[in-house]
Order: C-alpha cells, then structure tokens, then sequence
C-alpha cells in the first residue's frame, strides 16, 4: 500500500496508468490561526496512505492501541498472507517476521514527547510509550497473525530493505523457518514534512523526476509492501524467485547485462551520481519512484513490482532493483522469471 | 527441517558499561561484587542508573550531540574486540580492509529520534534548525561502526527493543555462515537518555532502589548504559590467520510470545522455545548446559518466568542476572551478557547475582548468590524483549 | 456529572475502548480481565489518566489493584482521597 492505494489491483492500476502524490501535509505544526487569517501552515505533495481497511482484519477492539505505523504494517502482512493462501505453511511458527524501516515509528515518539511536555514530564503515557520503541510494529502483527516465530524488526535508514532481506534470506537457507514475511514500512509524520521543507524548500514540490540527475525532486512518499518469501523448489512460483541479495558500495558495483536495472532513484540529489553512473553502465533501466514517492524502504516496492510483472506475464527480464545511499552503500536485490541456478 | 550445526568462532571480546570501561575491568568488578551506581533525578524523584564513570566513556563522549553516543559507545567496544581479535594492530585498521567485514548491531535509542530540545521549539512554531536532523541521520550505530574503521561489508541495526543485542549475534553468525561475511563485529550499544527513562517510569517498572533481579521484593528493572561486542569470524578466516579462539558460537534461537505489546507471556512458552531451538542447534540436551546468564531485570513480571521455567527446563543448573552489575542496558544487553557468558566460560565461574536476597514464593528458581564455581564447557544467555521476542545463544568453551 | 459517569467516559475515551460506550459499563463490573477486559498496560495508563483528569494520585500497583476492581472502588478511592 502507498500513494497509489491498497492491495495489489491498486499498485498494478498505478503501473498502468502512473501515480502521482495523492496528499499534503503541512510543513510547520498547525499553528492556531489569528482572527482573520484564514492561511494555513504551508503544504506539500505527499504520497499517503489511508489505513482505514485495516478494519478487515482486525476488530476496533483489537486495533484499539496500535498507532499508525502499526496499523500500516499490519494491514501490509494481512494482505500478503491473504494473497499467499495455500502457500503459508500450516504450523504458524515456522514463519519468521522481518520487518523494516527507514525511521521507525517516530511519530509515536513525538506523540510521547508530546504527552511528557504537556504533563510538564509528570504524565508521560505508558501506551505512547510502548508503542513508539520500534519493534512494537512486529510485536503488533505477531500477535494479531499469530506469529510465534523468530522476529526481527531492521533501522538502516535507505539500505533498511537490504539488510533486512540477509537475514530472512539466512532465515531460510539455514532452515530456521519455512517461511519469511518480510515487509517494509515507513510512515509520515508532522517532522518529516517540516524538515523536507526545510532541507529542500521550493524543491520539495516534485513532481520526482528520478533521471533528472541534477534536480532535487523528491516527494515523500509513506507505506508498506510486504512479501512471504521461501525456499526455491522446483516449482512455478507465482511470483518469480529473489535470485540475488547482495550489499555493495554503489561506484564497486556493475550491473549484469541481461537484466532490467530499476533504480531507486526518487529524486534525491545526495545520490544521482551512483545512480546515473548505474544507469549508463545497463542496457536498460528504469524507476518505479514516482508510483510510490520518496521513502526508505521503497525497495520493497520495486520488488513488490518485479513479482507483479512475473504473475502477469509481462516481463519476463529478470530484474535487477539496485539502493543506493548517501554513504556510498549499495543493495542490490535480483529477481528472476524461473528457477534460480 | 535443516539444521544448521556449524558453530561460529568468537574471536575478540570488547566491553564497556557502568562495571568498567574494558573487558579486564569488567571481569574485575564483576567477580570482586562491586557496584558502581550513581542517580538521577527524574520527576522529582531520585533513581539509581549505571552510569559510565568519566574514565571508562570513549573520548567526546559527553561532548557534541547526545544522539551520537550510541555509535561512540559501540565504536569503543568494537576497537576493543578487534585488538582482542589481533585482526587490528596499534590502530591500523587497513588489515580489515582486505576483508569482508560486517557489523550487526542490537540498539534501542540509537535508531529513535527523540532530540527534546529540537521538538519543543517545533510544536511551538518556533521554527528550529534542521542540525539535530542530519545528526540523526548521521547516528545509525551500526554506520558510525562501519565508517569508523572504514568497513564496506554490511550494516543491521536490529531494533528489537532487550533482545537486540543477542539477535545481532546470532544473525551475524547467519552471515558467516552463507559466505557474505569473512567477519562481523556483533552485538549491541544503548545509551542513558531521559525520554527513555521517562518511559520506563510511566510503565511502574523502575525500582528506586538497585534492581533485585528475582528477589521477592524486586520492583523493577535500574537502567544502564554500555555497549558489549563480539568479534565473529568465519572458521576459515580464523584458521587461517591462527587465530585464538575464545569461545564458540554453537546455538541461537529467537521465538516471539505472539501475546502482548508490553507484558511477557505469563508461561514463557516463546521463551521456552527459543531456548530450545538453540539448544537443537548447539546439538546439546539442557543437561548440558552448565550455566545460564539470566535476562533478570528485577521486574516482577520478567523473573517469574524465568524463575518458573529454569528449574522446569533445567533443574540443578545455576544461573544468575548481571543486571546488579550493569543495569539493564536494552539494546546492548544482549551483547555484554555474550561477553560476560564467555568469561564465565574461561574462568570456568560465574559472578554472583547482585541484589538477591529473599526467595520469592510464587517460583522455585535460585539465583546464585556468591560467585560460583562451574563445569564451564556449555553456556546459555538468554533475552526476553518487550513486546515478547525471546532470544537465546548457547556458548561452547574454546577447547572443544 | 456523577463522579462514576465521569469514570466511565475517561476510561471509555482515554483508554480508547473502541467498542464499549459507558452506558456499558456497570458500576460493580470487573473492570480488568472477564468483564470489561482491561489488562496490565491499561493499569498503568489509567495511572496516568486518573492522575492527569482527577488530580488524584495512585502510589504503585498494590494500590491501583484495589482501586482498579470496579468503577464502585474507583468511585470509593476517590471520595477518600478527596476527603484527606
């Protein structure tokens, strides 16, 4: 889920048709307005999410502490385990959980900064507070889902995807569990679009523009994509296989020529020179950024993307995903139509 | 299902917490039964906290921005463990560069962005700079590590809330063993910080006193700041620079409780099978396991688990919290408490468990209340996170 | 507004009961575990709630468990405290 909507059928839609920001959020804290000033706080672009379906799977009752950034992670494991089906294993804790995240849920740590400065640090809300460590999103979704498998929740900023997806993939081939569900999830909030304003100003409009190198285009963008991933067989899979995981620095790096490269550039200058050396280096490459906007987990998407083209036949290129980030990492992600070698 | 049966080599030990600033203080402190406390005020109210002492915490510690700490503290360890290591020589660092090298890393503050002063002046409109951003942005302990000594190999920063630490050691010993890493600095780091404190005082379990970890009259958990490191090396890259070896990496297991956001499953069934996944993967029955480094807060929730399932799982074995030592150090935790089972290991003895004395009479579990001699051939450390991740890591001696 | 209506809306509101009203809740009912179905983390906020909205103070959670039983001894502790 993202900018373009909920569930599969929406993301396809928007690879269709294109996507385009969708919300806006203020870039200072809503200010209480004077008499006769009827301005707001500036706005800008932002791809956002409605988590209203989450209520399709869990009961007012059941939701009634998880935040925001919960609620976008569990609506993003119950639509992959909806979508796997038959593909789940039967006994529950054979399935490990990893979660990423750029940022974590910081909302819920400023909402609990909140309530220590409003009780003047005499009431600080015990709820806020264990909703706004980390891990409280993956505590959230294995109680819902049932999960009593190994967990893992990553913060590595942009490389976040990357890092997380070594350790499912070593989950795996050590035989640990029979399954991973593996998602992404980042969440806006009030901060991000006050400092988006401030790092970029004027620039912080879009629309992203992920091949023009030299422009600042980034718009920020919010969601989840998840994915239950297990262990190559000889089987069709629906979705094609992850053939490659691997973390290298952006300029050691050279695409393989036979696959599509797609770029996580979103418009960010701090990293156009490794992409554009990337993207002179393939035959051909692409961006899926402007579909679901500016965030650190957007790797997932692409790879969300990828498995998508494989179900519906369209691309049958194995696809090469390649993050860059500002420190010169890079995560390169491959996925492939058939098995494997 | 497969099992992976390969142990991991431990090839560097590096520490530092309010117990000492290196490993051989450590070692000091904890079997002399000494304590190191000091106090802050919060709400009006006093609270004992581990605190490095000023001679133990890296240089600039307490100067420049707070949100950097957590990656100094880990920086700090990491140069320990790899002068133990012998993989650094009188701080060149180039030998690393030859090989592949990985940090993992367990943290709770370290990867939040809870800047006070910053937000304060936000939600009043105030407009402030963005410095505190980029600072955070520049905070990930597990880049700092990585740039630090000029590391390319890859980054996690596990964010598991106390099992942390002891997951990164684990998935460490997972990268070595797929052949993306030839070494990997694991572990965890945390750092003392109001916000975090605040939050534990809003919860009701922080003691006013010194934790008591399965004390009848334990009343919760004394915060503690550190970072626990160890260097996890591939048996061939260990082999062939003839490495010492300190212990080795036999078992790890991580189950979730699927239960509650805040409270342990009552039981310990997560726990439990944590424990006994790593026990499978060590290839050891728990009359096996010699000692066990208890994750023993002092809260009164956390120690009747582990005080009902210890003597269910493993009758007769002794075991015992360092929490009385280092104060519970969340995300680091688990790496120090991997440091301090390889010393019970080496010393073939395990400190006593500071703070206990009264039994509680709702579970049958004894810490060890002097320092105990033991068999030291198999040890276990275990961590239970809020919001119910259960990690365990068994540990051989050197000389299997 | 009768101090156990009062209760009854905070608890209903604070602790974000999304599916009971406070007409739902009886005065001797138990407030955690059968009953309206409150646990350990909702203790501890209602700390913080009956702290922040009645002004009234609860020490630990020997004494919020008595407190906490039902709206009735919620009403009770906090007549007493009020008169001290």
């Amino acid at each position: 889920m993202g900018g373009f909507g909920v569930g599969k059928q929406a993301l396809l839609d928007a690879l269709h048709q294109g996507g385009k920001p969708n919300g806006t959020v203020p870039v200072a804290p809503a200010a209480p307005l004077r008499v006769g000033d009827a301005s707001g706080p500036r706005q800008l672009p932002a791809y956002q999410v409605d988590v209203a379906p989450v209520s399709r799977f869990v009961s007012g009752a059941v939701a009634r502490r998880m935040n925001r950034f919960a609620k976008l992670a569990v609506l993003g494991a119950a639509l992959a385990l909806e979508d796997a089906g038959r593909e789940i294993p039967p006994r529950r804790n054979d399935i490990g959980l990893v979660l990423a995240s750029g940022y974590g849920a910081s909302k819920s740590t400023f909402d609990f900064l909140d309530s220590m400065i409003d009780g003047e640090g005499q009431y600080p809300s015990p709820t806020l507070f264990s909703n706004s460590v980390h891990s409280s999103a993956a505590s959230h979704v294995s109680i819902v889902m049932e999960l009593g498998g190994p967990c893992l929740t990553v913060s590595q900023f942009e490389m976040s995807p990357i890092s997380a997806l070594l350790t499912a993939r070593d989950w795996l081939l050590e035989g640990r569990v029979e399954a991973v569900l593996f998602g992404t999830v980042d969440e806006i909030c009030p901060v991000l679009g006050y400092c988006y304003d401030q790092f970029f100003g004027v620039h912080a409009s879009g629309p992203i523009e992920p091949f023009a190198w030299d422009k600042q285009t980034a718009v920020m963008g919010e969601g989840a994509a998840f994915l239950l991933l297990k262990r190559g067989g000889p089987d069709h899979t629906r979705y094609g296989y992850i053939s490659e995981t691997t973390w290298t620095q952006s300029r050691r790096f050279i695409p393989p020529v036979d696959r599509l490269l797609v770029l996580g550039a979103d418009g960010h200058t701090c990293y156009a020179r490794d992409y554009r050396r990337l993207s002179k280096l393939a035959v051909r490459s692409t961006a899926y950024t402007p579909l679901y906007g500016s965030l650190p987990g957007g790797q997932a998407f692409d790879v969300a993307i990828a498995a998508l083209a494989v179900e519906m036949e369209s691309e049958r290129q194995p696809v090469c995903s390649v993050k860059c980030d500002a420190q010169g990492n890079c995560g390169v992600i491959e996925c492939c139509f058939g098995q494997p070698h | 299902m497969k099992r992976v049966d390969q142990p991991v080599p431990v090839t560097g030990l590096g520490c530092l917490c309010a117990a000492g600033g290196s490993v051989p203080e450590l070692t000091d402190t904890l079997f002399a039964g000494q304590r190191h406390l000091a106090w802050r005020e919060v709400r009006g109210r006093r609270y004992p906290v581990f605190q490095l002492n000023e001679r133990a915490a890296p240089p600039r510690y307490y100067e420049g921005p707070e949100c950097l700490r957590c990656g100094r503290l880990a920086s700090a360890a990491a140069r320990e463990a790899l002068a133990h290591a012998g993989l650094v020589r009188a701080n060149d660092y180039s030998p690393l560069r030859d090989r592949r090298v990985g940090v993992c890393l367990g943290t709770t503050v370290g990867s939040a962005i809870n800047n006070e002063v910053f937000y304060r002046d936000f939600r009043a409109n105030r407009r402030p700079g963005i410095e505190p951003i980029r600072q955070y942005l520049r905070a990930n302990p597990a880049s700092m590590v990585a740039q630090e000594f000029g590391l390319t190999g890859p980054c996690q920063t596990i964010t598991n809330a106390c099992s942390s630490g002891a997951a990164a050691i684990g998935h460490a010993a997972g990268w070595l063993r797929t052949g993306i890493c030839d070494v990997v600095l694991a572990g965890g780091a945390d750092m003392l910080c109001n916000v975090i404190h605040a939050g534990f005082l809003s919860l009701l379990i922080t003691d006013t006193s010194p934790c008591k970890p399965f004390d009848r009259n334990r009343r919760g958990l004394t915060l503690g700041e550190g970072a626990g490191i160890v260097v996890l090396e591939s048996p061939r890259s260990a082999q062939e620079r003839k490495a010492q070896v300190q212990a080795w990496l036999c078992g790890y297991g991580n189950a979730s409780d699927a239960y509650h956001i805040s409270t342990p499953e009552p039981n310990g069934t997560g726990l439990r099978r944590a424990i006994e996944q790593a026990l499978a993967e060590a290839g050891v029955g728990p009359q096996e396991i010699d000692f066990i480094n208890a994750h023993g807060t002092g809260t009164p929730e956390n120690d009747r688990v582990e005080g009902r399932l210890f003597p269910e799982m493993f009758p007769g074995t002794p075991f015992g919290s360092t929490k009385g030592f280092t104060g519970h150090t969340l995300g680091a935790a688990g790496g120090i408490e991997a440091v301090i089972t390889i010393l019970g290991l080496q010393r073939k003895c395990i400190p006593a468990n500071l703070g206990f004395e009264e039994p509680d009479p709702e579970f049958s579990g004894r810490p060890v209340t002097e320092n105990t001699p033991v068999a030291g051939r198999w040890g276990l450390s275990d961590s239970v996170a809020f919001g119910g991740n259960n990690v365990a890591l068994i540990f051989q001696e050197s000389s299997r | 507004m009768d101090i156990r209506q009062r209760l009854k809306q905070v608890i209903v509101e604070d602790l974000n009961l999304e599916e009971t009203t406070p007409d739902q809740i009886r005065d001797d009912e138990a407030l955690f575990g059968e009953g309206i179905g409150l646990d350990s983390l909702d203790a501890v906020e209602l700390v913080v709630v009956i702290k922040k909205r009645f002004g009234v103070e609860i020490k630990d959670m020997s004494e919020g468990r008595k407190a906490f039983a039902s709206i009735d001894s919620l009403a009770r502790f906090h007549r007493e405290r009020m008169q001290a």
